[in-house]
């Protein structure tokens, strides 16, 4: 049988406050309770994290769990906790576990052992497993005009692939950027920047940012996104970050949403 | 990072490492912390022998939190892989 998710249980009652809405919910230093005896089989408590949606399904996060006390049932998280408050019901899971890792396609990190342990989808030999490293963006253009970068893959890094600040008329072209852990392009300031015929899939965050154009004077920025396909954005930050868009010129900014 | 052509002679700009080097466990501890149904599935690589010494860290990440580095992924056949959760899905 497949758990769907956790609950939030409850949460201690001197913690209660009204969330202005008429709901009582539990401050997020104050911790919350929930409903299963299975993290007691977990042999090391360190460093487990927690996944919710803690107060409304619109806004999520990833905390650090700082005290897991299985005989309560009890989880306070470390700073900054959550968001909102604790709701009861509320959806959440657990993350980076040794003793979860039970179907193919998981995997975990024994930091101090300097091990990587994977369950592989299909034989190991039949695929690449690539473990991204890079913090920096893979590409920075920097008050560059007139560079084209075109049919060339980007892919498996931690931090944003493009940042194009300043400058006039860079374009990214039929290439394929995938496996980005935050932005797969970040464009801010300069003119005409654009990104045409891209492949754009499973981004950390968002997909492209555009920023430009200057509102005082309503002069448009002119950088643009057209003909591209975007899939499985914001695989970690998942509310509130630009999901999909396909053509769209002429804009002074992107604005953030949730579609 | 490291560029290399593809098998269609594209050119692949990664941020990451491609591991090598999997093998089973056989740590009788560590074979005991896992289900009876992943121990003769679950393979283990070295990261330090192979170079990687930064694994990355979890950061709290999400509604209102700054954009920050991700810690480090797995990617198996150009897929995100799933850092080991519970429950699996929701």
């Amino acid at each position: 049988m497949r758990v769907i998710g956790k609950h939030i249980q409850d949460f201690p009652r001197e913690t209660g406050t009204d969330d202005g809405h008429g709901t009582n919910i539990g401050s997020l230093e104050g911790g919350f309770f929930y409903e299963s005896d299975r993290p007691a089989r977990w042999k090391s408590k360190e460093n487990i994290w927690i996944h919710g949606y803690w107060a409304y399904d619109w806004a999520n996060s990833y905390e650090r769990i700082a005290e897991l006390d299985v005989t309560r049932r009890f989880i306070r998280t470390a700073e900054p906790y959550g968001n909102y408050g604790f709701n009861k019901k509320q959806r959440f899971y657990f993350l980076n576990i040794l003793e979860e890792l039970d179907e193919p396609g998981e995997w975990y990190v024994d930091k101090k052992a300097g091990i990587l342990y994977f369950w592989p989808p299909s034989p190991i030999e039949s695929g690449e497993a690539l473990f991204s490293l890079l913090e920096q963006p893979l590409v920075t253009l920097k008050d560059a005009s007139h560079v084209t970068m075109r049919g060339i893959v980007f892919e498996g890094t931690r931090g944003n692939a493009f940042e194009i600040n300043g400058g006039e008329g860079n374009r990214i072209a039929g290439c394929l950027v995938c496996n980005i852990g935050d932005w797969a392009v970040m464009i801010s300031g300069g003119k005409n920047h654009g990104v045409q015929s891209c492949d754009i899939f499973d981004t950390g965050d968002g997909g492209v940012s555009l920023e430009g154009g200057d509102r005082q004077t309503l002069t448009p920025g002119g950088h643009y996104v057209e003909n591209c396909h975007f899939a499985r954005l914001g695989r970690w930050s998942k509310c509130y970050v630009p999901r999909r868009l396909h053509d769209w010129r002429w804009l002074a900014r992107v604005e953030q949403s949730n579609s | 990072m490291c560029g290399e052509p593809t098998k269609t002679n594209e050119l692949r700009i990664l941020g990451g490492t491609v591991l090598k080097g999997f093998t089973k466990v056989t740590d009788s501890d560590l074979l005991e912390r896992l289900e009876e149904s992943a121990r003769e599935n679950v393979l283990q690589a070295d990261l330090r022998i192979q170079g990687i010494h930064d694994f990355g860290a979890l950061k709290s990440r999400g509604f209102g939190r700054p954009t920050l580095p991700a810690h480090g992924e797995l990617f198996f056949d150009s897929r995100p892989m799933t850092l080991a959760r519970w429950p699996k899905c929701g």
